[in-house]
């Protein structure tokens, strides 16, 4: 049977997992490196429980990918914007959840869910105007009419194509 | 609910040049990063076609070309550009990026005192590559002074010159490596625009790591194109 350890996390529910599905976090990872063997719950002080769920449900799905081969600069992870399928459905929550996702695998440190998250928000931006981004996220519009004026100019250039 | 800024350049780091520089017209915040990040601001030049009806009113030049770098002491095809840092922007293809936002038919860049500006024309818009390539030609250009006429006989004696060899331009700025910078200040021409050096900066290798700082990315483009 799988070794399996229990966190906790910010409103003090307690989650049982798969010790080799928790790895996925190298925050955790690190962690049972340092002490070993523990009963007691690791506690995930950053992370309310609906978050981690969904963090471990990722982690679940994705236990058998090899070892992350991130080459940090390799081109194509940083510039394609391609999620494969189970991932974007895993990702279709409100933005608030999305938000909290993607904090908690930076917290974590589960790089290939913060790369998946950020290609989401990235998705969001993609071929929008700056108003319907504003309004997607909910941005104030902070610019003085002067820059404003700058800003009109360069999207004609950004868009006359 | 915000996300913090690390994870925001983080997102935009997966957007392409066209949507980056939209992202950055949305607010001051969204701005600041991505004008401030000179790798995230170099992908805001995309290769674009040259738009006749545009008006340069706010010209930038592309952040890599402000890291020019003349060192007459390696030959041009292993020439130097810029700073190690830049050569992540290589691998996004900065080398194909236009050299100006907006895009201009002609760039000039006036770059030594009483010799004539580089000239650079594209009618495609000129790119980050024309004017590297023209860079190292003019670096490269014979000029008509001798070491000695432009030195003077004890200073070339003193520093090992041979006097009679004629000198190219990059030979003028004397054997330091040297960083070029340009004024933000435009001179609009017909087609194009002109950027002036505004200062030659002295560059020692660290004494730290014993090692140059890594002018390598001029050749580092040559040898990519």
């Amino acid at each position: 049977m799988a070794v399996q350890i229990k966190l906790m996390s910010s409103d003090q529910a307690m989650l049982v997992v798969d010790k080799e599905v928790a790895e996925r976090s190298v925050l955790i990872k690190n962690m049972l490196d340092d002490i070993g063997e523990v009963d007691e719950a690791i506690p995930i002080p950053n992370v309310n429980e609906a978050v981690l769920k969904k963090v471990i449900e990722w982690c679940e799905h994705h236990k058998g990918d090899s070892p992350s081969t991130n080459d940090e600069e390799s081109d194509s992870r940083k510039r394609s914007t391609d999620i494969e399928e189970w991932d974007q459905k895993f990702m279709q929550v409100d933005q608030e959840m999305l938000f909290e996702i993607i904090l908690a695998a930076n917290y974590l440190d589960i790089k290939p869910l913060l790369d998946v998250g950020c290609k989401t928000v990235a998705n969001m931006i993609k071929g929008k105007s700056p108003e319907e981004i504003r309004k997607t996220f909910n941005i104030q519009n902070d610019f003085t009419a002067e820059e404003e004026e700058q800003i009109r100019r360069e999207n004609e250039w950004a868009e006359d194509r | 609910m915000e996300l913090p800024s690390f994870i925001l350049l983080e997102v935009f780091s997966h957007l392409p040049g066209r949507d980056l520089v939209v992202a950055s017209h949305v607010c001051s915040l969204w701005n600041n990063l991505i004008t401030g990040r000179r790798r995230l601001r170099a992908n805001t030049f995309v290769p674009s076609e040259y738009n006749p009806n545009f008006d340069t009113e706010y010209t930038e030049l592309h952040p890599v070309i402000s890291q020019l770098h003349f060192d007459n002491s390696v030959r041009s095809k292993e020439a130097t550009y810029g700073v190690r840092k830049c050569r992540a922007i290589s691998h996004d293809g900065v080398y194909q990026q236009l050299a100006t936002c907006p895009a201009v038919k002609e760039l000039r860049l006036a770059v030594l005192k009483w010799q004539p500006d580089v000239v650079i024309r594209n009618e495609n818009g000129v790119r980050v590559k024309d004017v590297v390539e023209e860079l190292a030609r003019y670096k490269d250009t014979p000029v008509m002074n001798s070491f000695e006429d432009f030195f003077g006989k004890d200073r070339c004696s003193r520093m090992g010159f041979e006097k009679r060899k004629q000198m190219r331009r990059a030979d003028m700025v004397s054997s330091e490596k040297v960083l070029v910078t340009f004024s933000n200040k435009v001179e609009k021409i017909k087609d194009g625009v002109l950027f002036k050096a505004e200062n030659f900066r002295s560059q020692q290798p660290s004494k730290k790591s014993q090692k140059p700082e890594g002018y390598k990315f001029w050749g580092a483009f040559l040898l990519e194109a």
